[in-house]
């Protein structure tokens, strides 16, 4: 029974690809393909295992993965899903790390202050307890502590989250709870406390109202086992025989989950759709069949099914996933629908980018990816035709294709099942965001037939907004902070609960900067974190969204800081430049500004910056809710 | 391929170490990577392969070649 139908299955010669690994000039790339298809717990085992033997770690490969540290504490045997979560991490760009606490000593790992966990500066700890693992009321389904239902259950859970927090400083991945398939009175048992029923789903309900605000992340196991079905989810056998708390045909899917939630805290989410046109957005081809030949919605079974793949690719828009069309149509023949039917849920406005020619897909894509200034790895590439998917896959690796069911009616469940575009924090900016990139690829193309950098500029109208950091642009600070890569001068990581403190530190100089123009809000794009050392103001983040280069957002900020380091008294602002293969782009960064090179040292420059000698660049932009009072704050 | 050759594949996906001979005769102790966690993981792997499912007086039985296949026949007939 295939649970990842979107992923390709493993290659027929999976045992011999994986000893060839281990001599691999480039390993990681190898198991990363490898990794990137369906794999059983075995295959993920020895594809583990050929990696750990090969020397990976000192090549440098072309790819460049996300170190992640995983601590986990269970209520389960967890060592047979070791193997699973890293290939798993592996498909979605993660280099995953596991400390994993003894076997059910969670509440004794927590508050430790010297436990393995609480020592190994994790990046986040999984919660990986089932019901089993909490003192719900019920003794008779197996659990092993009684209390006395939902509150205490909830208290462990809330005695488990301030420990972590206290002790590790990193985020909760905190599992809700699937309901296992025992019902004792039947429909009555939902109204009765003390049933587990009841007792479960008032704890993820609390549990849910109790993230907002919070920096813990849900991993949604109850929708999980839900849409699998909770009475295969379970399997009592395994539980009774060796304490492990899924059927094992699914532990390849649930490690998937885990993956991608992580892949999601590290802004790794994937940003656009791009769909082809006939037989996918519509039941027909277009050029052929004419607008009366197509069928969208209305009463005919294959047009309703199309009609549901648009619902879902528009909803994903509202929700900030950016739209693009790739089809192979003369241009006016493909638009004819979205200008015409009536039955057309997704319009012209929804789509970033519409391309449509007789060039080949892959040639296609990539003019997408560079005009929307997003990585070919941000990019989905949904077809019905087998061919065009396999030559994008080949000549495109980065780019994600799923593997689609031949009958469109299961495509979207197919593609909601592949949690491309899950994400683990919501912000009003990223509902915007889709739009963003639109306005954005209208500018591209506006500043194409401008004249000049500056008259292009002014011509935008653009208004900077610079605000200390607070509550409410905390998740979008520490958003930026741990996604930004090219445009990032130190790329240091900070996790929210640190950003907090900044917000309250009197030695901290902190900004967040917003960018309106006339094409509308881009929201949050840069963040700067500095700090008092005496006399001299040291950068110690800089960083800004590619969305926004090229703008002199950077002079404006530049500005900014000069005017609150002088009305505080400091003489010198110092910056850093640490290298990265990213980040290459702001290698004269500083230099540009006018700052001076004092030191190059162990690769990193050292470059600053004499306060008195400053001439403000003042580009054409109006500033915006810069409180005077702020200034130097 | 007959019971015992598909049985010989489980073991090869569950086994790295491939340096034991497979037989009728293999049991737990000709193979060194045979530990309790292992036993897991290659019961699961044959119930996936043979679609069956084992009860639980008969995974503490399967300790062998000879009462697996045992066990897989009188399950497939």
């Amino acid at each position: 029974m295939n649970h990842l139908p979107w992923l390709l299955p493993a290659p027929a010669d999976f045992n011999e690809q994986c000893s060839n690994i281990i001599d691999a000039e480039d390993c990681l790339t190898e198991a990363r393909k490898m990794a990137a298809t369906n794999l059983t717990l075995n295959q993920c085992n020895r594809l583990i295992r050929a990696l750990d033997k090969s020397n990976f770690q000192q090549q440098s490969s072309s790819l460049t993965l996300t170190p992640f540290k995983l601590g986990i504490v269970s209520n389960a045997t967890f060592d047979l899903f070791k193997p699973g979560l890293r290939a798993s991490a592996l498909r979605h760009g993660i280099l995953l790390e596991i400390i994993q606490a003894d076997f059910d000593q969670t509440i004794q790992e927590a508050l430790d202050p010297s436990s393995l966990i609480n020592t190994s500066n994790v990046d986040a700890v999984l919660v990986a307890l089932d019901y089993r693992g909490y003192p719900f009321a019920n003794e008779t389904i197996a659990c092993t502590t009684p209390g006395t239902g939902t509150s205490d259950a909830i208290n462990h859970l809330n005695q488990l989250r301030h420990s972590f927090a206290q002790h590790c400083g990193a985020p909760c991945i905190l599992q809700s709870l699937a309901c296992p398939p025992f019902s004792l009175l039947g429909g009555i048992d939902k109204q009765l406390d003390g049933l587990i029923n009841k007792e479960i789903g008032d704890f993820n309900t609390q549990l849910c109202k109790s993230l907002k605000g919070s920096p813990d992340i849900l991993l949604d196991i109850d929708s999980l086992a839900s849409s699998i079905g909770t009475s295969n989810w379970f399997d009592e056998r395994q539980w009774f025989m060796s304490r492990i708390s899924i059927a094992n045909e699914f532990i390849p899917l649930y490690c998937d989950h885990v993956a991608r939630t992580i892949s999601a805290m590290r802004g790794k989410s994937k940003k656009c759709l791009v769909l082809d046109l006939d037989n996918t957005l519509w039941s027909g081809v277009i050029g052929d069949d004419g607008i009366e030949g197509i069928h969208i919605g209305q009463g005919h079974p294959l047009g309703e099914a199309h009609q549901a793949i648009q619902q879902y690719a528009k909803e994903l828009k509202n929700h900030g996933i950016i739209l693009a069309i790739c089809s192979k149509n003369e241009e006016s023949i493909a638009l004819q629908p979205f200008k015409e039917n009536p039955d057309m849920v997704l319009r012209e406005e929804d789509i970033a980018i519409f391309i449509a020619n007789w060039n080949d897909k892959a040639s296609n894509i990539q003019h997408i990816a560079k005009t929307l200034n997003i990585g070919l790895d941000a990019l989905v590439f949904i077809d019905d035709n087998p061919m065009e998917r396999d030559i994008v896959r080949t000549v495109l690796p980065d780019v994600t294709v799923p593997e689609l069911p031949e009958d469109p009616a299961l495509i979207p469940r197919t593609l909601t099942a592949a949690g491309f575009f899950d994400l683990v924090n919501f912000t009003a900016d990223d509902a915007q965001r889709s739009e963003q990139y639109r306005a954005n690829a209208i500018r591209r193309q506006a500043m194409e037939s401008s004249g000049s950098i500056d008259d292009y500029l002014t011509s935008l109208d653009m208004s900077i907004e610079f605000k200390p950091f607070d509550q409410i642009g905390r998740k979008r600070v520490t958003q930026l902070i741990n996604k930004t890569n090219q445009f990032n001068l130190t790329t240091q990581r900070y996790t929210e609960l640190e950003i907090e403190k900044f917000e309250t530190d009197p030695k901290y100089f902190t900004r967040q900067v917003r960018l309106l123009d006339k094409f509308g809000d881009n929201g949050m794009i840069s963040v700067l974190i500095a700090r008092r050392e005496n006399e001299t103001l040291v950068i110690d983040s800089w960083l800004m969204s590619c969305r926004v280069i090229k703008r002199r957002v950077e002079d404006a900020l530049c500005d900014e800081i000069v005017a609150a380091a002088k009305t505080k008294g400091m003489q010198i602002i110092r910056g850093q430049y640490i290298p990265t293969p990213k980040n290459q782009l702001v290698q004269k960064h500083y230099q540009q500004l006018g700052f001076s090179l004092v030191d190059s040292s162990h690769n990193i420059e050292t470059w600053e910056l004499k306060v008195s000698n400053y001439q403000p660049k003042r580009p054409p932009m109006n500033i915006t809710a810069t409180n005077p009072e702020h200034a130097g704050t | 391929m007959n019971t015992l050759q598909r049985l010989e594949l489980v073991f090869e996906d569950t086994f790295i170490n491939d340096s034991y001979l497979f037989s009728i005769e293999t049991t737990q102790e000709d193979i060194e990577e045979w530990d309790s966690l292992n036993q897991v993981r290659l019961l699961m792997a044959i119930e996936q392969e043979f679609n069956i499912k084992f009860a639980l007086d008969e995974m503490e039985k399967l300790t062998g070649v000879a009462a697996i296949t045992e066990i897989i026949s009188n399950k497939l007939n």
